[in-house]
């Protein structure tokens, strides 16, 4: 697949990615691994690195399950990357809380539950556990 | 999961039964409302038709096709009028080759600044969207749709989407009927209010989506 949105134009990076760091001690990131081959379970901390250098961290407790995923609108206009979200499902009820990085750099922290979503870009994962890891 | 690929169509022919679609090159094609005198293919475009009061809907949804080289606007022969005389319904193809991460929806920006405050200038009495749409699986509302009344028009608008009608942006909007890799089908409208200013409106039709 064709991804309009690279992590790296000449060596410079244009949008954030994800590290995710594993419990047999491998760090693994989106320049390297397709996220439906990170190892299910074994997550013990997820960071989306941004493109200031900065890094977000959401370290394990407990049952968490991650996520990850790319916010994107496709219309007449090509497509427009709006931003992109890391997270965690805390509960079997669906309750996650997650760290969304827009296009334009701001950042912000938000709770939602994928089950029943306020956010229409969660609606509805349903706790897909093809995009759970 | 991958980031999916988009393919948009609109069905040229004169019946929904058996369509012929043109794929739209989604940087250059165009759909424009507006009608013919003569109803009949014609590069010759002229704007829609204000009511004298009330609203209406479009007389007529035509495609800009860039590649052509004379002819550039094709007519959308193949709507529907079931619930009114005057409704023109569009459908449109939407499909996706890999799954999205959460369920897509369909609506429509400002083409310059992603909202939809521009359409509504120039009027008065307008607080409601110009652009309708359901998806063919949800099916038609069950009220209101294809009733041209502006108490229909205006209880069309359900806040917060996720009721086939209105397209506002991120706050109307269609959603798809789930995340999977396949064709849907829209139905879109246009409402033309007696107080619509005059010239040229622009929207961007859209898919917003995830993927991993």
């Amino acid at each position: 697949m064709n991804d309009p949105f690279p992590i790296k134009v000449a060596g410079v990076q244009v949008r954030p990615y994800w590290i995710a760091h594993l419990d047999d001690g491998r760090t693994v990131t989106e320049e390297q691994l397709n996220w439906n081959d990170v190892p299910f379970g074994r997550i013990t901390s997820l960071q989306l690195q941004l493109v200031g250098g900065q890094k977000v961290t959401i370290s394990k407790r407990g049952d968490y399950q991650f996520f990850q995923f790319k916010d994107v609108e496709f219309g007449t206009s090509g497509h427009r990357y709006l931003g992109m979200v890391i997270g965690a499902v805390i509960n079997d009820a669906g309750d996650c809380f997650y760290v969304y990085c827009g296009a334009n750099g701001n950042l912000f922290v938000d709770t939602d539950n994928i089950r029943s979503p306020k956010k229409p870009y969660f609606a509805p994962i349903k706790l897909n556990e093809s995009i759970l890891r | 999961m991958a980031n999916p690929n988009w393919t948009w169509k609109v069905n040229l022919a004169d019946s929904d039964a058996s369509p012929s679609w043109l794929t739209l090159d989604l940087a250059n094609d165009k759909f424009v409302f507006g009608y013919n005198a003569s109803d009949a293919d014609s590069p010759t475009l002229g704007a829609v038709v204000l009511p004298d009061t009330g609203t209406k809907w479009a007389e007529q949804l035509w495609v800009y096709d860039a590649s052509e080289p004379t002819n550039k606007y094709k007519k959308v022969k193949a709507y529907k009028t079931p619930d009114s005389a005057t409704q023109r319904q569009k459908v449109i193809s939407i499909t996706n080759d890999a799954a999205c991460a959460s369920t897509p929806w369909f609506t429509a920006y400002n083409a310059t600044d992603r909202n939809l405050s521009a359409p509504f200038t120039g009027t008065t009495s307008f607080a409601y969207p110009l652009l309708k749409a359901y998806h063919a699986t949800a099916g038609a509302p069950a009220q209101y749709w294809g009733q041209a009344t502006d108490t229909a028009m205006k209880q069309l608008v359900v806040a917060g989407g996720n009721n086939p009608n209105g397209l506002v942006a991120d706050t109307n909007y269609v959603p798809f009927d789930d995340a999977t890799a396949k064709e849907r089908l829209f139905t879109v409208s246009m409402v033309v209010p007696s107080d619509l200013a005059t010239g040229t409106v622009n929207w961007r039709f859209s898919v917003r989506y995830t993927y991993v």
